[in-house]
């Protein structure tokens, strides 16, 4: 299994495209980071303007966890579709390439190969989140410094002393990974269904945003609906900012995203055990 | 004779709010008098805030006044200090605001006058009215009441103590955030300032460790130079 897993991981990252998540991520993040240092703590003031009328604010507000913060808000839209990019390669790829044959012939079973390649798509995913974790806290602490981390929630805002930032980022990069991990399976199943890279990309993607809407949408007729979908608990990170940390939210949120991959990854061992293999 | 009583009635309700502002007036002169002792003065301060929609762990931060009117604040985390009540200045009161005097009375064996202090009109600002409770023994603030907008009242209470025995300064302030609107009641959303400053809540700070006429340097109190910095 190791080998198999040795040979997998070699062929993925071997691959041009898996390092456009990475290339996208170190390009993104410096640019984020360098148009908040031309914007300067305006946006701070800006939330907290109202406040400051009637409280003497001090202390660094403006530093690399709270840019840190506000780059996880605002890429978790399109790293699902970089994770994609490559789960979604998995085995359409080797159907595109006519290379399912070949490593199917060998002494091991379809269900450990296709293991192989789902642990190494959760390995890139967790490699990309970690990659956004150290470019985005390295660099915004490097630039803007350390401090106190305003969280700005809808209803509420929370200050986290700078003491508690380091496991509670730690937690939020966690419950991230765990996040994405749905979405690569969601991937990883779809490119089990087809023969072209480009469709699990494509689909992932457009069910993720469908199911995103649904999820945010203010009807009464949809709430019940909102429990099945996992856009509703990929925002679980987010709970590592709040105070208290609402453990049993996070537990089953976690619960709700693990259930939905361990039934794609099910679904997509079935579709590929009995998987007509033609090329 | 009845023409002259009624005259002399009339005088004496006439000068009787004049002689009220004058009394106000002395009381206040008294408490800015008290206060001009101390020149500057630095102080560490432990403030725990509790508002409506903000969750604020416990804050650390030093303190600078210098006369008459300089604050500066310094803390290495995050610090969120009422500006009622820290900020409310004995020199401010004489100048910037006309005060009645409302009620003199012995509490607790202590004698407390209670004064309304109304801010005098200044183009572009809002006329700011304060109930404000002076303790007669240490000619220093012990109660403010205020109204900043509609429906909203902030109560600060101030303990005091001597400090090098001799200057009274603050050793404890308690603000309480209060709003007649229910959150049920309240308009949602409302607009502009009123809707992001917290309706309720309490904040409440303790003082320590002063230091007395030290001599601050002015450039501590410079936030062009602090800015730069």
């Amino acid at each position: 299994m190791l080998i198999l897993l040795y040979n997998e991981c070699f062929k993925t990252f071997a691959k041009w495209r898996t390092y456009i998540g990475f290339i996208a991520v170190a390009i993104l993040i410096p640019v984020v980071m360098v148009l908040m240092h031309l914007e300067g703590s305006r946006f701070v003031e800006r939330q907290m303007r109202a406040l400051s009328a009637d409280f003497f604010i001090t202390g660094n507000l403006f530093n690399g966890w709270l840019i840190a913060q506000i780059i996880m808000n605002g890429l978790w839209v399109h790293v699902p579709a970089l994770i994609s990019l490559v789960a979604g390669d998995q085995l359409s790829g080797e159907a595109t390439g006519g290379t399912f044959r070949l490593i199917l012939i060998r002494p091991v079973s379809r269900i450990t190969i296709l293991n192989a390649k789902y642990l190494v798509t959760l390995f890139y995913t967790k490699l990309l989140v970690l990659s956004i974790a150290l470019l985005s806290l390295g660099l915004g602490l490097w630039i803007f410094g350390s401090g106190d981390l305003v969280a700005f929630d809808r209803d509420m805002v929370t200050i986290i002393p700078e003491s508690q930032l380091w496991l509670r980022f730690l937690l939020a990069y966690a419950l991230a990974i765990v996040s994405m991990w749905t979405v690569a399976s969601l991937a990883f199943f779809i490119s089990s269904l087809v023969e072209n890279a480009i469709g699990p990309i494509i689909t992932t993607m457009t069910i993720i945003i469908i199911f995103f809407i649904i999820s945010n949408l203010p009807i009464d007729a949809v709430e019940p609906f909102k429990p099945w979908l996992f856009t509703t608990y990929m925002n679980v990170w987010q709970q590592a900012f709040k105070d208290p940390i609402d453990w049993i939210e996070i537990a089953r949120s976690c619960g709700a995203l693990c259930a939905y991959s361990v039934c794609l990854w099910s679904a997509t061992v079935l579709v590929f055990r009995n998987k007509d293999i033609v090329t | 004779m009845r023409t002259a009583l009624t005259f002399l009635l009339a005088a004496c309700l006439g000068l009787a709010p004049a002689a009220q502002a004058q009394r106000a007036q002395q009381i206040v002169a008294s408490v800015k008098h008290r206060f001009d002792d101390v020149k500057d003065y630095t102080v560490s301060i432990t403030a725990s805030v509790n508002l409506e929609r903000m969750k604020i762990p416990e804050m650390k931060a030093t303190l600078y006044f210098k006369q008459p009117d300089k604050i500066h604040i310094e803390s290495k985390n995050f610090s969120m200090l009422p500006k009622e009540g820290m900020g409310l200045n004995p020199s401010d009161m004489l100048s910037k605001y006309d005060a009645t005097l409302l009620k003199s009375e012995m509490r607790n064996s202590t004698m407390c006058y209670d004064l309304r202090l109304v801010s005098k009109a200044e183009k572009g600002k809002q006329v700011r009215e304060y109930f404000v409770t002076v303790n007669g023994d240490a000619w220093v603030v012990s109660h403010i009441e205020s109204f900043p907008m509609p429906g909203r009242k902030i109560t600060i209470d101030i303990t005091h103590a001597l400090v090098d025995d001799q200057y009274w300064l603050p050793t404890t302030i308690s603000v309480n955030y209060s709003s007649e609107q229910t959150d049920e009641a309240a308009p949602e959303p409302q607009t502009g300032r009123q809707r992001n400053i917290p309706r309720k809540g309490t904040a409440f700070i303790r003082y320590s460790d002063y230091k007395v006429n030290t001599d601050l340097s002015d450039d501590i109190f410079d936030k062009k130079k602090e800015d730069k910095k």
